[in-house]
This record gives structure tokens, sequence and C-alpha cells, in this order.
């Protein structure tokens, strides 16, 4: 176990979360200890580049808000520079409980895949997760939809509670979905011939912020990712940074 | 002489004024001063003789849309031109303005060429007119999404990597001064 945490690196994007990260932070050191911590803030305008600072965690400093996607593009990017062979990504906002990461482990040491997701509505546990119904029938029609493209079962295609290891990083560090990146990002991993597993897991109501996608956004969100999902067919897959060839180039 | 001649005359003059100074000038502002010269040209000629631009038949109002239609364009195809020659434009998006600038004053000094447009549509010369600058302002835009996109990629680019460099900034000031402490 020990061996997996050392080569991990835990990527909490952060937008005016200062309140929320020093728990936070706290729980992740207990739930995944000897890994490193990389705090991304994405140009908040609260004082979460200090408070993080202060946990003596690592800090990237985006000098312009990206985004989620953009911000935890940055992670990547750090990860696979810094030659991380695993990555887990915990949001800011405490909604993602760092008690759960041990789940995630468990799924990547079985292998087989490069990315294990969290996902809320795998357990047959209709109160782990409260969400208004026109929300909840947004996910489960994107569920279905990109169960479809990806001919795999999706549950929650939203959930940003993810661990993937090395080639998919470095096919991540390259292309990345700017916002809203989660159910464009597994269509993408699929079609470059990378593969994932979701396990379940509960999530917490967050504990500080709002959500990113508000209500108006909500249609904006299923416009936006439904094209994105559509153009994304008529692409061509990148060979070179195709699974196959991605995993020849690794030491 | 009405009260709009009284400010209008002058107000022309200064602008051909201007145009002149502008393209005889050591510095030259030379499509701009064309610009102002157009501009003030026209004025001056309406204000002269404004029952040149009333018209009394239906015939006229082709005539009156072709000269704002080649002075619009000429106008956007010198601004353009100036924009270019300061900088200020690159020729990537210059070049749809001047196609556009260009193909309307065609369309200008032939009214003829919009023929095939009006035949297939059945539009008379205005509305036809119209389509074809909406249409390039269309295409105008499209092209800035595209940019903007672009720019946004860059952008994001730049911002990641300031903060990578930024973080190796403090580790090695950390290391820094564990080795000199």
């Amino acid at each position: 176990m020990d061996d997996i945490l050392k080569k991990t690196l835990v990527i909490i994007p952060a937008y005016n979360e200062q309140a929320a990260l020093p728990g936070l932070i706290a729980e992740v050191r207990t739930a995944a200890p000897g890994t490193d911590i990389l705090v991304i803030n994405d140009c908040s305008l609260d004082r979460t580049a200090k408070v993080a600072h202060a946990q003596g965690v690592l800090v990237l400093d985006l000098p312009c808000n990206l985004g989620v996607g953009g911000a935890v593009q940055s992670g990547f990017r750090y990860a696979f520079s810094h030659g991380y062979s695993y990555i887990i990504r915990c949001d800011g906002d405490g909604q993602h409980p760092p008690s759960e990461i041990p789940k995630l482990l468990a799924a990547m040491r079985v292998g087989d895949v490069d990315l294990v997701i969290a996902s809320r509505f795998l357990e047959n546990d209709k109160d782990s997760y409260k969400s208004t119904t026109f929300r909840y029938a947004g996910i489960r029609g994107l569920a279905f939809v990109l169960s479809l493209i990806c001919r795999a079962r999706v549950t929650d295609p939203t959930s940003g509670f993810q661990m993937m290891n090395r080639p998919l990083i470095s096919y991540f560090s390259r292309s990345y979905p700017l916002d809203y990146p989660e159910p464009e990002s597994l269509a993408l991993l699929r079609r470059q011939g990378y593969r994932f597993r979701e396990v379940g897991a509960r999530f917490r109501p967050r504990i500080t912020g709002v959500s990113s996608i508000h209500s108006m956004g909500a249609f904006y969100y299923l416009l936006k990712v439904g094209l994105a999902l559509l153009v994304d067919r008529a692409r061509t897959v990148n060979v070179r940074y195709a699974r196959h060839n991605v995993i020849k180039e690794m030491p | 002489m009405t009260i709009q001649q009284v400010f209008m005359i002058p107000l022309s003059l200064g602008m051909i004024g201007l145009g002149i100074r502008m393209v005889t000038q050591k510095q030259k502002r030379f499509f701009l001063g064309l610009a102002w010269l157009t501009i003030g040209i026209g004025c001056a000629v309406a204000v002269y003789n404004p029952s040149f631009l009333k018209g009394q038949d239906s015939a006229s109002l082709v005539l009156r849309m072709r000269i704002v239609l080649g002075f619009l364009s000429a106008l956007v195809l010198m601004i353009t031109l100036e924009a270019v020659r300061r900088f200020a434009m690159e020729e990537r998006y210059a070049l749809l303005w001047v196609f556009t600038g260009v193909i309307l004053f065609i369309f200008a000094l032939y009214p003829d060429a919009v023929g095939w447009l009006a035949a297939l549509t059945g539009m008379q010369y205005v509305s036809a007119i119209t389509v074809v600058v909406f249409a390039f302002l269309l295409l105008v835009v499209f092209d800035f999404s595209l940019a903007l996109s672009e720019l946004r990629a860059d952008q994001r680019r730049v911002c990641q990597h300031a903060a990578e460099l930024e973080l190796r900034i403090t580790e090695l000031e950390q290391i820094i001064s564990r080795l000199s402490g």
C-alpha cells in the first residue's frame, strides 16, 4: 500500500475554500498518509493560497481564473513533470470525503483500469446524495447517453472524485476540457483506448462555496456537454496519446 | 443659407483640411487621412446640394443606396488598411474586412453584380445588398469566435506555466534557505 501512496499526488482544486481547506488537508493526511498534496488555487478572491501555504502543502497559485478544467489540468501537468505515478483528485469544497480514498486505492490496485471514479449512485443508498429533482434527472440522462458513448456503465458522470494512473495523466496533461470537464473527459479517454471503473462512495454536502452548476447554468451545462460529446465523436483519435502508444513509451 | 449649412460647411471643410494634413504630413497617417477626406467631401456635397441626395423617383433610391454603400465600403477599406499599417490589426483579421470592403465597393459601382442574388431570391437591390453585408458581418464575427477560443487556450497554457514556475521558485527558495541556514 505504501509504495502506491508514495508515488501518488493528491490534487485539491480550490476556489474560495479558505474555511474548508485546513480540515480537508488533515483528513487527506490521515486517509492517505505519505502522499504529496497539491492545492491548486484557481485565483480565489479570499485567502485560500495563504491558508494552503500555512498547511505546509504544495500550492499552485494560478494568476487568473481558469475554471475547474484548467485548474485540474495544471495539477496533471505538475504530476506528470514531477514523475508521479498516480493522481487522486479531491475537490476543495469538502464534497469528496477523503475517508473514501482507500476505496479508490483498492480499485486501482486491482489493476486493469486507468481511471477509478467514485460514484454517488452506485450504492443502493438513496439518502447518500441530496439533490433537486431537475439536477438528478439531468445527471441520469447524461449518465445514460455517456454509457452509450463509452460502451460501459456510467452512473455518476459529473463526479470529480477520481484516481488515475500515469498514462492517463500524460494524456490529460495535453488535452483536457476547459469547463465542466468530467463527462467529456470520460468520452475522450474511452476514445483514446483508456479504461475506467466506478466504485460506490458516499459524498458529503459541500462545506463551503456553491456548486459551479447553478440553476440557470444547468441548461448551459447540458447543452455544452452535449455539444462537446457530439463533436468529440467526429474528431480523430490522437494516436500519439492513445493508450497503447503512451504505455509503450513509459519506462 | 440654412442653419444646417452654417454648421455643416465649416465642419466638412475642417474634415477635408484634417484629411489633407494627415495625408501630406511627415508622420503619415495615409489611410485615415483619406477616410477623413472622404467623409468631409461627402458632407460638403450633401450640404451644398441636399437635393442631390433627396431624389425624385424610385430609381434614385438605388442611386442613393449606391452612393452610401460606396462611401461606406471605402471607409471600411481605409480604416482597415490604416489599422494594419499601425499594427493595430493582424493581417489575418484584416483580410476578411478588406474582402468585405472590396466586394461592397464593387456592388456599389456595378449594381448589376448583385443581379444573380436578386434573380435567385427575387430581392431588390437594397435588400440584396443588406443580405451581402449581413453575411460578411457574420463571417467576421465567426472569425472572432475562432480567435477568442485560440486566445483562451493560449492564456490557459501561459497561466498554468506561470503557476508552475512560481511553485518551483518557492521550492528553490526553501532549498537555498536550508543550505545557508
